[in-house]
């Protein structure tokens, strides 16, 4: 970049994104290295919703990210297998998928006494269960590399899992409306909604932090019964571009060059060369593309 | 230059959903422990295995300072999480809590187990949701201040329940468990 036109973008009024990028433990944003971001629902669905509508209701979740124009990204699915793999985490050298999964079981009732998994959080892999407790409803596990943040595997799990003590468990739905009445069986009506909580999910699964935006589905509040989350908010639409914009590099943390590794998903075995400034200076670049084109 | 500080200097952050409400009663009803404790240090591990178990865990290390609700005599607990950077590998377990050696803060928690060294092992309640830091100005009541942008809550509202005297949740959360312990 030219200095004068550093200067220039450093004189401009500062854009008013409210999306934030997620930065892994190196301190560095995430990232996927191809353009292509598989995933993969796991064949046992949720026992909460009969037939196919849960499964449609993830794909809808990854198609309103992969249909966003100013972008290039694209989210092939892996179909099911019947007896997939529902192990959550990294393998190297190994094929790791990106998994959607429903955690039907709570460890504190499917593990034995002692068994050390519990203090060292391998049950979920080792008894196909959920450890994290009847108060959350789904996490995504993201690996990456500390030193780019190209990211190697995303799976999100969703608790589907029954409170040890009393039985009582979350209801996923896909309804459209109304919101339930807690006091009432969750029948024809919107409890958790899948495709909202999968589409914020895979937000993150793509490299998307919480966005101040209190409107943008990368909000960190929702009321019950919601499913304004299911479509995509101006907010959202700037977040995916900044990092994936299309025919052009995906923004990361670090200047050039990166060298991109091959992935146990795969990789590209390309590089990235933006630049640290040009990097930092990305959003405005996006800022001016839209004056130009509507998203 | 303001351009440049404001897209350096980002948290490290992520995200996961949980369940509200956040209020400090509804926490305390679903804890088997509430502590109010200091950070020793912490190390993140593979899980069980090695490298082939697929998991990164942390293992936070803390001395009780004062129990609230539940626990016991142990000089040390330890607070285990998932996630963590091992080597070339960093693993995002979004929304849970993250520590500092030397941090104070207050835990609502649920027991995992206890280590072969004897050593009570927790879980925290909701994530981020269930950890408080305690601080505050010199000469000034003690705080204890929740931090959960890296949470999505449904059923929960923005800042509710945030930043409260230190004292004040003491008393609730005693409150809370005489009358569920």
């Amino acid at each position: 970049m030219r200095p004068s036109a550093l200067a220039l973008a450093l004189l401009l009024p500062l854009p008013a994104f409210g999306y934030k990028r997620t930065q892994n433990g190196g301190h560095v944003y995430l990232f996927w290295g191809p353009r292509g971001h598989s995933f993969q629902i796991d064949s046992r669905g949720t026992p909460d919703v009969p037939g196919t509508s849960a499964f449609d209701a993830v794909r809808k979740s990854f198609t309103t990210w992969g249909v966003v124009t100013c972008s290039d990204l694209v989210f092939p699915e892996v179909l099911p297998l019947e007896q997939g793999d529902r192990r959550v985490g990294y393998f190297r050298g190994e094929l790791n998928r990106n998994l959607v999964l429903w955690r039907t079981a709570s460890c504190s009732t499917a593990v034995p006494p002692g068994d050390p998994c519990t203090t060292d959080r391998t049950c979920p892999n080792k008894y196909d269960c959920w450890d994290k407790g009847t108060g959350v409803i789904a996490t995504t596990t993201t690996t990456s590399s500390p030193y780019t943040g190209q990211i190697f595997d995303s799976d999100i799990e969703l608790n589907d899992s029954p409170n040890p003590i009393d039985g009582s468990k979350l209801t996923f739905t896909t309804a459209d409306s109304p919101p339930c009445d807690p006091a009432l069986p969750p029948v024809n009506c919107v409890s958790i909604d899948v495709q909202n909580t999968v589409t914020h999910e895979a937000g993150h699964s793509i490299g998307l932090d919480h966005t101040t935006d209190q409107t943008a589905t990368m909000a960190a509040f929702a009321p019950a019964g919601e499913t304004s989350k299911r479509t995509l908010h101006p907010d959202d639409i700037q977040g995916i571009c900044a990092i994936y914009p299309r025919g052009a590099q995906t923004s990361t943390s670090l200047g050039d060059p990166i060298s991109i590794t091959l992935g146990g998903s795969g990789g590209c075995g390309c590089s990235s060369r933006t630049g640290s400034w040009e990097a930092l200076l990305a959003p405005l670049g996006l800022l001016a593309l839209r004056r130009r084109r509507r998203i | 230059m303001r351009l440049a500080a404001a897209l350096i200097v980002s948290l490290p952050a992520a995200a996961a959903t949980v369940r509200g409400p956040a209020d400090v009663e509804t926490l305390a009803a679903a804890s088997e422990a509430v502590v109010h404790a200091r950070v020793l240090s912490q190390e993140s591990r593979w899980g069980g295995g090695g490298e082939s178990s697929g998991v990164i865990y942390t293992r936070v290390l803390l001395r009780p300072l004062e129990w609230w609700k539940g626990g016991g005599a142990a000089e040390a607990i330890v607070v285990s999480l998932p996630g963590g950077t091992v080597g070339d590998l960093s693993q995002t377990v979004q929304g849970v809590a993250t520590f500092t050696a030397g941090e104070e803060v207050v835990l609502f928690l649920r027991q995992l187990g206890r280590e072969r060294t004897g050593l009570p092992v927790y879980d925290i309640e909701r994530l981020a949701l269930g950890k408080f830091s305690v601080g505050g100005l010199p000469g000034r009541p003690l705080r204890a201040m929740r931090d959960r942008g890296s949470l999505a809550c449904q059923g929960c509202r923005a800042g509710e329940e945030d930043d409260l005297a230190l004292d004040a949740l003491r008393d609730r959360v005693r409150r809370a468990a005489l009358d569920r312990p």
